[in-house]
């Protein structure tokens, strides 16, 4: 019996992946299907040599599912169809030598079960926050309306309940969005759209606010933007958890400048600020949901760190990159580049969590 | 101004509904639930029927989706807005055709010009 896959000839690993219980799939470097095992088969008898995975699985998965599979290489789960069972996909971590990557599926079990009920507790336990969240901005925003007779210290402390009640809003919605986004029930609504209108709505409704805490909004959008595939709403929440991430962790006197250009392959977001910069000995630090740096030793309890997470997760959706440089002292920039064909966009990224 | 009718189980939403839409010069009467909403319509003469009626999804008696047949039974006429803790259309219970929506937490300005859209004109 041989000892290592060295020594082992051909047909002997073709028996062993034979008789694997799990399925193995191979790909190439364009995702097209080169071989696949006798349980592959079985399971998910779609997947055929010849095909590629995107085309394959259309039927059963949305596209931002089979990008997190292949692309982030996280584990989903795809049905297909009542009377078949669920299966679970997990990708290589890395290329094979030559190119390609190797699939890996399972019949998903209890996982499924067990996943389905975290989504529908943070989807009841988001519902119910929000009547409270009702009555306590409600209210709050009456009493500033009808703020007669209250001294300057109890106007000044009305307005941090409304602002609070408003962060707490922002959050339950991030925290809604991250777990469905971790089970890949998050989808895009693409279309064709004016990043520049999208960017400028949100950079002049949060200008009041960014203001308010004595800082400066500088906004330059590009003229002739290119039309670009992506969801409005979903742009809007990047451009409003970035800024707003400059905002609350920076001190008065900074000022945000926000860009929007056109670069070759799709437009370039930058939203750069001169503040304190954000003390994570590893940048990408910042992008793991409640993670907060040293700003949370220092006492600024004004974020949660999900928003940059959340920010994340969404440029990725559009297959789009997120970049963090900062410095202490020396300000901090994100860039966000969406590409204008979400088709030439087919580029792993790190591998995800599995 | 107009006569609203505001079907809510949470007491606190209640009151800030009738102090908000209050201070905009609406008349709001409220219920705690549909059996007492449709309680209610069906001894409305014509003058006091409301005009704009909004309806909470979640209640734990008479909820949207029971009551709003009963609204259109006896107040046909009625625009009905629908004010929903849900953030996604999606995974609403089926309910049948309203007039318009807003989500939890209401934003004030949004709901205010529905009911203005949608009142008769005074």
């Amino acid at each position: 019996m041989p000892e290592s896959d060295q020594e082992a000839g051909p047909d002997f690993l073709a028996a062993i992946l034979g008789s694997l219980t799990a399925g193995v799939i191979a790909l190439d470097e364009d995702f097209t299907v080169t071989w696949r095992s006798r349980a592959a088969r079985e399971m998910a008898p779609e997947v055929e040599p010849g095909l590629g995975l995107y085309e394959a699985l259309a039927p059963f998965a949305h596209e931002q599912k089979i990008d997190r599979l292949l692309l982030r290489r996280e584990m989903v789960t795809i049905s297909f169809g009542p009377d078949r069972r669920d299966i679970e996909w997990l990708n290589c971590r890395e290329p094979l030598a030559g190119g390609g990557w190797v699939l890996m599926l399972w019949p998903s079990r209890w996982t499924d079960q067990l996943n389905d009920r975290r989504v529908d507790f943070t989807m009841a336990a988001s519902h119910e926050l929000r009547t409270p969240m009702t009555v306590l901005l409600g209210f709050a925003e009456l009493l500033r309306m009808d703020s007669e007779g209250l001294s300057p210290g109890q106007v000044e402390a009305v307005e941090m309940i409304e602002q609070t009640a408003r962060h707490l809003r922002t959050l339950v919605d991030d925290i809604f969005d991250l777990t469905k986004n971790s089970f890949g029930e998050l989808r895009l609504a693409l279309r064709e759209i004016d990043v520049g209108k999208v960017v400028g709505a949100v950079a002049d409704a949060l200008q009041p606010q960014v203001e308010e805490r004595g800082q400066a909004l500088e906004v330059e959008i590009a003229p002739d933007l290119p039309a670009t595939m992506a969801d409005p709403a979903r742009i809007r929440q990047i451009t409003s958890n970035l800024i707003g991430n400059a905002s609350v962790h920076n001190q008065a006197g900074t000022k945000i400048a926000v860009r929007l250009e056109a670069v070759a392959d799709g437009v370039e977001l930058t939203i750069e600020d001169d503040g304190a910069g954000i003390g994570f000995d590893d940048p990408d630090d910042a992008f793991h949901s409640f993670s907060r740096g040293k700003a949370a030793i220092d006492g600024d309890l004004a974020g949660s760190g999900i928003g940059l997470s959340v920010a994340k997760r969404m440029v990725e959706l559009h297959r789009g990159r997120l970049e963090l440089e900062t410095a202490p002292g020396e300000g901090t920039r994100f860039t966000v580049w969406l590409p204008r064909d979400r088709a030439e966009a087919l580029v792993p990224g790190e591998p995800g969590p599995v | 101004m107009s006569r609203i009718l505001a079907i809510e189980d949470s007491a606190a939403i209640r009151l800030l509904l009738v102090r908000r839409l209050g201070l905009e010069g609406h008349e709001v009467t409220t219920c705690p639930d549909g059996y007492e909403a449709v309680r209610l319509l069906e001894r409305a003469g014509p003058d006091d029927r409301p005009e704009v009626i909004l309806l909470d999804l979640h209640m734990p008696r008479g909820d949207g989706p029971a009551t709003l047949p009963a609204i259109r039974r006896l107040a046909p006429a009625v625009p009905v807005i629908l004010v929903t803790a849900q953030s996604e259309p999606g995974r609403e219970p089926a309910l049948g055709k309203v007039e318009g929506r807003v989500s939890k937490p209401i934003d004030f300005d949004l709901l205010l010009a529905k009911i203005a859209a949608l009142a008769p004109a005074a």
